[in-house]
């Protein structure tokens, strides 16, 4: 039981990171960013060549990863979308695909396609509440919450989090008040990128690092945050977790009870784990059938 | 010298030409009234005042300075101000917040103060400072519009229908309200489809048609004017002669 709700929490916690950054951006710009990732290997990669090339201490090239990735989403917003502001959301989506493969088959290039790890030695896991888990993961978990906490913080008390609520609900009204909206866009790329980043180190601290890491989990990322209502930053942290359990839960139910109904005799019936991802796509037809505008977001004209 | 000149502005959205030529000027503590049919392009004239879109031809002076190239953002700065017909507050902010991202250009000690002397004006809003914006009536909404607007102190407020879906009363109170804005000596912009009640309270009015300068004058004279009545402000002949 433990164990679960452990592993649900590593889980949820990539996964929030991820889906935040991409809600960020599209509570500003409306368009879902497919590359966003694509900010994961990113991260991840830029944080293993600074840890094993550069030689530096593994946080502090997390911490450079982090940047990177924040300031590759400011340039890929100059390079790319800031030219197709005034485009339909079909136009920015197609070049965000674009940019991923871009980005992914860079990536792929530069460091192989083989997976690689974090120098990191072997740990023993610690016994925490009859569970077993790593420091590691620990870490994992504490980052992620700090990070959610540190962004509700900005979200509620800084000039800059109240200007992004605000530029997401309103641009036009945003500008006549004053703000210029394209640098809040730029901070909302810049935050959104970086969590992604830190999202993807973590993922290749619990895993590995490889190129497809971030698009392996687009699925499960857009699910968070449609199910907590796109654009709805709590939405995404809410949808995280609600996935990250559903994955893990979901595993380990024993079915065995429903087999009996269809006639299926058998003492345990599981979802196989390679049907893992299908708990995501189930979960959001769910959603878009029930409640489309997600557990959090509003109804919009 | 005019607070706000429009001088021969042309312009439109993309390859739809909005506005030809029109001319247009407030002076200091002026209340001016445009008035159109649906179409005429009188909302489009206040968001080019504003800064939404640049002229093709012609030129905006504000204070004399030309403003014609500055964003919306930079115009709010040199002393405009602009409330929307629709979606005129931030719906998932409180009440506060709004005020605040008002004074977004302002110093933090003067941002409290303006917050005090709005909630002073519109004593209801101080009832509510901590409200989520989606939970309020249409009148609370356009109350904080205009509380928001005038959170910089601007020269010049420009007013999209602020009586549109208000009850006659909160319309009462809206344009009571823009009275009051106008004795603190700010030139104030409306737009409006039923603008019996604006023009009454206005110095001057302009009427637009198909994007063009129709008539102006003194507020009076187009009240008084059987054909503009007619044409534009129909049906309300007898009941204001009445």
């Amino acid at each position: 039981m433990a164990q679960i709700i452990f592993d649900s929490l590593i889980r949820s916690s990539t996964l929030a990171l991820l889906a935040v950054g991409l809600t960020m951006v599209y509570s500003v710009l409306r368009f879902p960013n497919f590359a966003h990732v694509e900010f994961a290997p990113l991260g991840a990669y830029v944080a293993l060549a600074g840890a094993t090339v550069a030689g530096l201490p593994l946080a502090l090239s997390a911490v450079i990863g982090i940047a990177v990735c924040g300031g590759a989403g400011i340039l890929a917003d100059r390079l790319v979308f800031q030219h197709l502001r005034d485009r339909s959301p079909i136009m920015l989506m197609i070049a965000a695909f674009a940019l991923g493969i871009a980005i992914r088959e860079t990536l792929r290039a530069i460091f192989g396609p083989s997976p690689r790890n974090f120098p990191l030695p072997l740990q023993a896991p610690m016994e925490v509440l009859g569970a077993s888990v790593t420091t590691v993961q620990l870490v994992i978990i504490a980052s992620a919450v700090a990070c959610m906490l540190i962004f509700h913080g900005l979200l509620t008390y800084t000039k800059l989090g109240v200007a992004m609520r605000a530029a997401a609900d309103n641009p036009n009204l945003a500008q006549a008040s004053g703000i210029f909206t394209e640098r809040i866009i730029r901070a909302v790329w810049f935050i959104g990128s970086a969590f992604a980043g830190l999202g993807g180190i973590l993922l290749g601290l619990d895993t590995q690092i490889y190129p497809m890491m971030g698009f392996s989990v687009i699925v499960p990322v857009f699910c968070a945050a449609i199910l907590g209502g796109i654009g709805s930053p709590y939405g995404a942290m809410l949808g995280a977790l609600v996935l990250g359990f559903a994955e893990n839960v979901g595993l380990s139910i024993n079915f065995a009870f429903l087999g009996s109904l269809v006639g299926v005799d058998r003492d345990f019936l599981f979802i196989p784990a390679g049907y893992k991802p299908a708990i995501a796509f189930v979960f959001l037809i769910a959603v878009l059938l029930l409640r489309p505008q997600g557990i959090m977001g509003a109804a919009r004209r | 010298m005019a607070v706000i000149d429009v001088d021969g502005l042309t312009c439109g959205y993309g390859e739809t030409q909005v506005l030809t030529e029109v001319d247009l000027h407030a002076e200091k503590q002026e209340i001016v009234t445009i008035i159109g049919p649906n179409g005429a392009g009188k909302s489009t004239l206040l968001k080019a005042v504003m800064g939404y879109l640049y002229p093709t031809a012609g030129q905006i002076r504000f204070q004399g300075e030309d403003v014609s190239r500055l964003r919306p953002d930079q115009r709010v700065v040199q002393g405009i101000a602009y409330v929307p017909q629709l979606d005129n507050v931030f719906p998932s902010l409180s009440v506060e917040e709004n005020l605040r991202m008002g004074g977004y250009t302002l110093a933090k000690g003067t941002l409290k103060q303006r917050m005090e002397a709005q909630y002073a004006g519109f004593p209801r809003l101080a009832e509510r400072r901590k409200q989520r914006v989606k939970t309020m009536s249409g009148g609370e909404r356009q109350m904080l519009a205009m509380a928001r607007a005038l959170m910089t102190e601007p020269d010049l407020l420009m007013l999209d229908e602020p009586s549109a879906a208000l009850s006659p009363q909160m319309a009462d109170e809206v344009f009571q309200k823009v009275q009051a804005i106008n004795a603190e000596g700010r030139t104030i912009l409306i737009v409006e489809q039923e603008a019996q009640h604006s023009l009454e309270i206005s110095h001057r009015g302009y009427v637009l048609a198909d994007g063009r300068n129709a008539f102006d004058g003194k507020a009076q004279d187009i009240l008084n004017d059987d054909k503009i009545r007619q044409a534009y402000l129909g049906g309300q002949v007898a009941e204001a002669d009445g």
